[in-house]
């Protein structure tokens, strides 16, 4: 939701020409948005123009904190590697999630004790119930990139057109 | 003349209707339409027990929004519920028993639902506008099964046109005669509204793959397999025919060649959209192709504005008490009006007529007519026969599923959520065990296996499924390792474009057993009762199951298909027949209640819905079915009420204008 974003962390509209997924990211912005492209295979342009570059980083920022961002998007662990990994799995899931299906899964309170970010404790891991088992909005939602990928709309929203189901599929 | 949002309590309407589902309101169009026809002024009540949204475009948006938002995309998901009035919404993993609006008596769990709000359960449903079978009239002559009804194929037929024309039925005369057991005369020269919606890409492939010889025995004889186009109430392309056949409109209101009915709010805008193939038609269509009783409130609203018509729509109106007078006849209905959607506030009202109208839902109906039990009748109203409440069905619906093989993707997820079926519905074997149809869904796995959402858990953490699908066939759908990037995005694509899921919407016998009742510490927030439901599914049915599976099996074989049926991990209630165990989940078809019949011993209602015990009472919809066939029962209700209507109205003897 547009609202619950500071505005210190709205982004010019130019800023997005200006992406380098180099390593280390020059922010955690830009570490999100790298690590978003590697886990999905969408390319960031693809992803901005979902419109919710904005909402999915604030979602994992504000449940797990800045310091862990940090670390996630720094981690130098290939993608396999941070899928497989106890501290950083729940993240990179949860980051596909949110751009495939607009869901966040909840993070069990286990996790805080996992190695790779028990020394670092995330101060809003529960409030305001973002932690929780939901969907960011109906926004995140009909944007999800599962169907983009499946090459279908989504169920419910895109008008597909008159007849379209009647042709081989896409 | 007028139309407003709160009743008149003085006024002695000439017909009070409870319910502003499809039947409720279809009825009080024909009764509003044949005044202006015949130049009569008529006044009539609605009430609805819950709220009133959806007729403006910013209202429809708030529940697709809801909808989109919601994490469990149930069928009522998108629509406002309240406390005061709640929908079953009934979920075990949702809520407690004890907060649920059934209490489960039964060996099984009813599961069915209906939608409290202005339009009813047509603002969720699928929108399969089959008409019964003719045989499914005359059961018990023809199998020895069930009832036969009152009245036959044939008495009901001019009705079903009309209703086709109603709800907007897109149909072809020359598919239905493709349905065996179905006869050329059964439909005449009668053309549909509009052209019959286009079939999928699936109905395509699997028709190539079925050829035109494909036969399966049941109970030991061959019956031919034939996918067949369902008609539907959504809009397509209208037929060019000047044929409308509701003799009830006036000249000038006859729909000829059919224009559709579009948004309900500003129909002046033009013909009603097109069916976009949003893949959402329960719980919602998107672009309101779909028929919706929210149409014929608006076309309610239109009438009330002619001379003479008066036409009152209320909502958040309980109705609580049916009362009679000393001559038998009903004297006038109490219900509960509340303002605020979740404070326990309600005022009691009355609603004073000349004739009522139950059309509430099978269960509503049932419930409303045993509450009003007081000393004089301890059985509560229009019960004379002790039917009212009992036998209760549904068609309880079986899933099977697997996956095209990799070169015949069928692309799943695109247009209504079945175009085609593959009728069962009629033959012998119905001697010895139920009917069936097979829907066969557009949309993949999507309500089996929560589709698309479990393909991406499964491929990005295929660790949490390992140990729960250890020696299935599910266990191939698992990477090795999680997957992401492009291989995430391809294997996505590749496995949901093969899903296939079927389904047998399962014909289920009248049984005095399967019942409604009402218990005075069983109540909502209000103080009013909600259902006590004892319910089960007969061996009849569940032989009609396992005979379903037989058939599942070859389709697939045929089709060429892997089976990934898992009645461990589907969704649905487990059922048994002998050593072999399914799940159902309720289709939504809620019928019996208030059988019609030929005799006030056995029946609630004659075969006008017209209660034996009560000369001025009318319990109508799904409710009146002796039996239950195997066509979702909308259409059938909607035949039924107007075919009410048209006798109600040539009694009620109305003042000229």
């Amino acid at each position: 939701m547009a609202n619950d974003i500071p505005k210190s962390h709205m982004r010019p509209a130019a800023h997005y020409s200006a992406y380098e997924l180099a390593t280390p990211p020059k922010t955690n912005f830009d570490g999100f948005i790298a690590l978003s492209a590697t886990l999905t295979g969408f390319s960031p342009a693809e992803l901005a123009a979902t419109g919710m570059s904005e909402t999915y980083y604030e979602a994992l920022r504000q449940v797990v904190g800045d310091p862990i961002c940090t670390r996630l998007f720094n981690s130098g662990l290939t993608p396999a590697q941070l899928l497989d990994s106890k501290g950083f799995g729940p993240l990179a899931r949860n980051i596909i999630r949110m751009w495939y299906l607009g869901q966040w899964k909840r993070i069990p309170s286990a996790w805080l004790a996992e190695p790779e970010i028990k020394d670092i404790k995330p101060e809003r891991f529960d409030e305001f119930s973002r932690n929780a088992d939901r969907v960011i909005s109906a926004q995140a939602y009909q944007q999800g990139l599962a169907w983009r990928a499946m090459g279908v709309s989504p169920m419910g929203a895109k008008q597909p057109g008159f007849g379209s189901w009647s042709w081989a599929p896409q | 003349m007028s139309s407003s949002s709160h009743a008149d309590s003085e006024r002695h309407y000439d017909v009070v209707v409870v319910g502003s589902g499809v039947v409720g309101t279809t009825l009080a169009k024909v009764l509003a339409e044949l005044s202006v026809k015949s130049r009569k002024s008529i006044s009539i009540l609605v009430l609805e027990a819950g709220r009133g949204a959806g007729l403006t475009a910013q209202s429809h948006q708030a529940f697709l929004d809801t909808y989109y938002a919601a994490s469990i995309k149930t069928p009522n998901a998108p629509y406002p519920d309240t406390p005061n009035a709640p929908s079953p919404e009934d979920l075990p993993f949702l809520k407690p028993p004890s907060e649920c609006y059934y209490r489960q008596e039964g060996e099984l769990p009813f599961s069915s639902n209906t939608t409290r709000a202005l339009g009813g359960t047509t603002l969720h449903w699928m929108g399969i506008a089959l008409r019964m079978m003719p045989s499914d009239f005359r059961m018990k002559t023809l199998y020895g099964r069930g009832e036969d009804w009152p009245i036959q194929y044939s008495d009901l037929k001019p009705y079903y046109e009309k209703a086709e024309w109603e709800l907007g039925v897109s149909g072809s005369r020359e598919d239905q005669l493709r349905v065996p057991g179905v006869k050329p005369e059964d439909f005449g020269d009668y053309e549909f509204p509009m052209a019959r919606i286009p079939t999928s890409f699936l109905d395509a492939q699997l028709s190539e793959a079925i050829g035109d010889n494909f036969q399966h025995k049941l109970d030991n004889e061959d019956h031919p397999v034939r996918l067949v186009p369902l008609p539907q109430a959504r809009n397509s392309t209208p037929n060019a025919g000047d044929n409308d056949p509701r003799d009830y409109l006036d000249e000038s209101r006859c729909n000829d060649p059919y224009r559709p009915y579009g948004a309900p709010e500003d129909p002046s805008t033009g013909p009603g959209q097109r069916c976009e193939g949003n893949a959402s038609c329960i719980p919602i269509c998107p672009a309101r192709a779909k028929y919706t009783a929210l149409k014929t409130v608006q076309q309610l609203k239109d009438l009330a504005a002619l001379p003479g018509v008066h036409i009152d729509i209320v909502t958040r109106a309980v109705a609580t008490e049916v009362h009679v007078g000393e001559d038998s006849r009903i004297s006038h209905i109490t219900y509960l009006q509340y303002e605020h959607d979740t404070l326990p506030y309600a005022e009691p009202k009355r609603a004073l007529g000349r004739r009522f109208v139950l059309a509430a839902s099978a269960i509503e109906n049932a419930k409303l007519l045993l509450a009003s039990r007081n000393a004089k009748l301890p059985n509560g109203v229009a019960n004379s026969s002790g039917a009212v409440g009992r036998n209760l069905m549904d068609h309880p619906f079986i899933l099977a599923w697997g996956l095209m093989p990799p070169e015949r993707p069928v692309g799943a997820f695109r247009g209504p959520g079945a175009t085609s079926d593959l009728p069962m519905r009629d033959g012998a074997f119905r001697k010895r065990h139920a009917a069936f149809r097979t829907d066969v869904s557009n949309w993949g796995w999507s309500l089996t296996d929560d589709a698309p959402t479990r393909d991406v858990e499964r491929l990005i953490d295929p660790g949490a499924f390992a140990e729960g699908y250890a020696g299935k066939p599910q266990h191939d759908l698992l990477p090795a390792q999680p997957t992401f990037g492009a291989e995430l995005r391809a294997a996505l694509r590749e496995r949901t474009r093969r899903q296939l899921q079927i389904g047998f919407l399962m014909e289920q016998l009248p049984d005095a057993k399967n019942r409604i009742e009402v218990d005075n510490n069983w109540r909502d927030q209000l103080g009013v009762h909600k259902p006590v439901i004892t319910y089960d599914i007969g061996e009849y049915t569940r032989e009609g199951i396992a005979a379903a599976y037989g058939f599942s099996s070859a389709f697939f074989a045929k089709v060429g298909a892997k089976e990934f049926t898992d009645h461990q991990a589907g969704i649905g209630e487990p059922i048994a027949f002998g050593d072999r165990s399914f799940k159902y989940i309720g289709a939504g078809h809620i019928m019996g209640c208030h059988r019609m019949g030929k005799s006030a011993r056995s029946s609630v209602v004659n075969s006008y819905q017209q209660s034996w015990d009560h000369p001025n009472l009318y319990v109508v919809g799904c409710g009146s079915m002796p039996t239950a066939g195997t066509s979702n029962p909308t259409l059938t209700a909607t035949a039924l009420s107007i075919r009410t209507a048209e006798k109600m109205f040539a009694e009620l003897e109305l003042a000229n204008r």
